[in-house]
């Protein structure tokens, strides 16, 4: 049993330092990650798992569905398996066909459901589902991949673990709507569901059941082709297949349009390392564990593949970080007071950024004890945030910019490199999209995610103003920085709610907010494609569905030591 | 909020009229509708409309409407002082947008009154925190313009909520959805280019 520190007396990383894109573009999964508190969850409460229907034909065409029951409710994946020529496969959110389509039903469906289902989901976008159904979701396959497990299989061969490890995934989700999408459920219909506490609970949970269809359908297929000498996947190879996903810019503003629940994530994460940093002395069990889940992540290191350089250079670096952490180990650092602490500080000192994060996320493993209800808090009613308080006075305004923002102040936005670029909608396709400012003619249609040169426009503003007066005075003069007064009365309360970069400017990466928000999910093996789209494995290592009441989720986070 | 954002309001008084309709449409109030009428009206034309600090001054004698966002938000942001500098009746647009503001400028019962001069009828709104009680038909609520009349009152019995107006929603969201368009940028050859993923192979 762990001692609970004081947390009032916790002493937090500070916003400015956590909240910089190249830090957060370095963030990994942690056991605060929603992945691993949903399994942890259903774990805990011996959630019930069975497929009712399997009509999947020898070509792969059909419906399957996927039953979930826990000690309230049931909920179903409903799948549906097609057969999709190559030339039509894209992940892009343009696509209009896909290899699979997915809902997830909140109950168990009927056959008017799935009949009705049939003639919606496949549609995506096109079609409408109801207040039934939480997610929509399609997946494509690793077309490489996929031919090759089912030919082993079909053989009665094992795939063999290097493609599968370089790749880590049969299918990948190009989509994964929830909350009210084409005609999906609000999400106050499950909000206050126990079940759903926490962030993406319903959309995490069809992502884990489309993991089990994948390796149903190559081992349905396989026997398909040669009923007399297929065989199935071999349980251990069958863990290292996750489920990939392909995500572009439509995630990279959720980070700035959704500030208070950003806080709420970083927050839950920074608590749980300050608590842990502030242990007085480690026992010998964490501390075995702790040496254990290095040489885990290290091999998880080894086994991360990427074309980019970018992320080449930070896997390197990373890889060079764990070589430098267990010659660290010879010293015996964990022998002291405060020794988390102390290697947290060490690790600012001879750690790349990669190193850092990778580090925070180990550190934390040991004590799941202490931290795992801080997943509790990682989710916000963003209504609550959302009044100006008009009473504010200017000469607040002022400090709070200048306390919070004076690495914005500090940016010359008449400069053409750090307002190079515009976030706008395209009309052709409503996708998010990054534009440059002084070569096309799009700043009529600008989106509001710039916070830091629209603080720094407001603070001008507010130069001429009584100190005194009040927010509300100045807004009816101003409502153009009706949305800024909004943001900085939040940032003063949320300190973990902005991202402390300037998000125009001309070296901006997407691919960093993108691999931010992935790490909260618990996704691993970041994979850029471009400096705006990235492929990602999740739940790859995770137990499935039949193996969940027999194995700690939380033990498959990292791979094992064998697996090399 | 992004139709909105469309018509012209700020980003910031775009989320304000988000507000107000997801507030007004959760209470099964047609605020979908109001707004899209709202925004096709001052669309239809160049209308003017009354600077929202002139609410605050009764001695002016402009007659051009308050917009129930602007005028609201603004409401909002003085809180009950605010309203009770208010003059007793005021040209408003869509007085029903109004509202939500109204609840959250103040923790006492406001009882909004117009008359709807479209349907000949008188249309009484009580508002009390998240509570919003209806003494008139629902489908009187909606009009471009009318005098609307604001004062305290008894506290509404309790919260009631209304069944949601289904009937033309998706002609009024395609309203709303017209107007949001205008915040998308035309395609152009580097726009596609830079899309995510674009000029890339998906199969791997």
């Amino acid at each position: 049993m762990q001692t609970q520190p004081d947390l009032s007396a916790l002493n937090l990383r500070p916003a400015n330092e956590v909240m910089r894109l190249k830090r957060m573009g370095s963030f990994h999964q942690s056991r605060l990650s929603f992945m691993r508190v949903l399994l942890r969850r259903l774990k805990n409460e011996n959630w019930q798992f069975s497929r009712p229907i399997w009509q999947v034909n020898a070509d792969g065409v059909g419906v399957a569905t996927y039953q979930a029951t826990g000690p309230r409710r049931s909920y179903t994946l409903v799948a549906f398996a097609h057969d999709l020529p190559d030339e039509k496969r894209s992940d892009r959110v343009i696509a209009e066909a896909w290899d699979s389509t997915f809902t997830l039903f909140d109950g168990i469906p009927n056959k008017a459901d799935i009949e009705r289902l049939s003639q919606n989901v496949p549609l995506q976008e096109a079609g409408r589902i109801s207040d039934s159904e939480f997610v929509l979701a399609r997946a494509n396959r690793s077309v490489r991949l996929f031919e090759y497990v089912i030919d082993c299989l079909a053989k009665g061969e094992q795939p063999d673990q290097e493609p599968i490890e370089s790749t880590g995934y049969l299918m990948r989700t190009s989509a994964v709507y929830g909350s009210a999408k084409f005609g999906a459920a609000d999400r106050q219909t499950w909000a206050d569901r126990p079940e759903f506490v926490g962030s993406f609970q319903p959309e995490l949970l069809t992502v884990w059941l489309i993991r089990a269809f994948t390796i149903d359908l190559v081992e349905h297929l396989a026997k398909a082709r040669a009923p007399k000498t297929a065989t199935t996947l071999a349980p251990e190879l069958r863990h290292r297949f996750g489920v990939g996903n392909s995500t572009g810019l439509g995630m990279a503003p959720f980070l700035l349009n959704h500030p208070a629940l950003i806080h709420a994530w970083v927050n839950a994460r920074e608590t749980a390392l300050a608590q842990v940093r502030a242990i007085d002395k480690a026992n010998a069990e964490d501390i075995e564990q702790f040496e254990q889940l290095v040489q885990r992540a290290q091999i998880n290191a080894k086994n991360w593949v990427t074309q980019h350089p970018y992320q080449t250079e930070k896997i390197t670096q990373l890889q060079a970080d764990f070589d430098k952490l267990l010659t660290h180990f010879t010293s015996d650092p964990l022998a002291q007071e405060k020794p988390w602490n102390a290697l947290y500080l060490w690790a600012e000192q001879h750690l790349s950024l990669e190193g850092q994060e990778q580090l925070v996320s180990l550190i934390i493993e040991p004590y799941g004890e202490m931290i795992d209800q801080l997943s509790n808090t990682m989710c916000c009613d963003e209504a609550e945030q959302f009044c100006i308080s008009g009473a504010m006075t200017i000469k607040r305004l002022q400090n709070i910019i200048e306390q919070k923002y004076g690495w914005a102040l500090d940016i010359d936005f008449d400069g053409k490199q750090a307002c190079a670029r515009i976030w706008y909608v395209s009309e052709e396709k409503l996708e998010p999209r990054l534009g440059e400012r002084h070569e096309e003619s799009i700043a009529n249609y600008e989106q509001a995610l710039a916070p830091a040169r629209d603080i720094k426009l407001a603070y001008e503003a507010l130069q001429t103003w009584d100190k005194e007066q009040s927010c509300a005075q100045f807004l009816m003069r101003h409502p153009e920085y009706r949305h800024v007064v909004r943001r900085l009365q939040l940032v003063e309360k949320l300190p973990y709610a902005e991202v402390c970069d300037n998000t125009i400017a001309h070296d901006m990466l997407p691919i960093d907010l993108l691999r931010c928000k992935l790490s909260f999910f618990g996704a691993t093996h970041f994979d850029p494609r471009s400096d705006r789209w990235v492929r990602i494995t999740m739940f790859q290592g995770a137990p499935f569905p039949h193996e969940l009441a027999d194995i700690d989720p939380d033990d498959c986070a990292y791979p094992p030591l064998q697996s090399t | 909020m992004k139709a909105a954002r469309g018509a012209g309001f700020s980003w910031g008084l775009a989320e304000e009229a988000g507000f107000a309709v997801q507030w007004l449409q959760a209470r099964g109030l047609p605020a979908v509708q109001s707004l899209a009428e709202y925004l096709s009206w001052c669309d239809s034309d160049a209308r003017q409309l009354r600077p929202v600090q002139q609410a605050f001054k009764p001695e002016s004698s402009a007659i051009a409407p308050f917009c129930p966002i602007t005028l609201g938000a603004s409401l909002a942001d003085h809180g009950p002082q605010g309203l009770s500098q208010l003059p007793a009746a005021i040209q408003l647009c869509q007085p029903l947008l109004i509202a939500p503001f109204i609840a959250a400028a103040c923790d006492t019962a406001q009882q909004l009154q117009w008359y709807n001069t479209t349907s000949n009828q008188l249309c009484t709104l009580t508002v009390k925190g998240p509570d919003a009680q209806l003494q008139t038909a629902i489908g009187a609520l909606t009009c471009n313009l009318a005098e609307c009349s604001l004062q305290a009152c008894a506290a509404p019995k309790k919260s009631q909520c209304y069944s949601r107006i289904e009937k033309d929603q998706a002609h009024h969201m395609a309203t709303l959805n017209d107007f949001a368009a205008r915040t998308y940028a035309p395609a152009t050859e580097a726009s596609r280019m830079a899309g995510a993923g674009a000029g890339l192979n998906d199969n791997d």
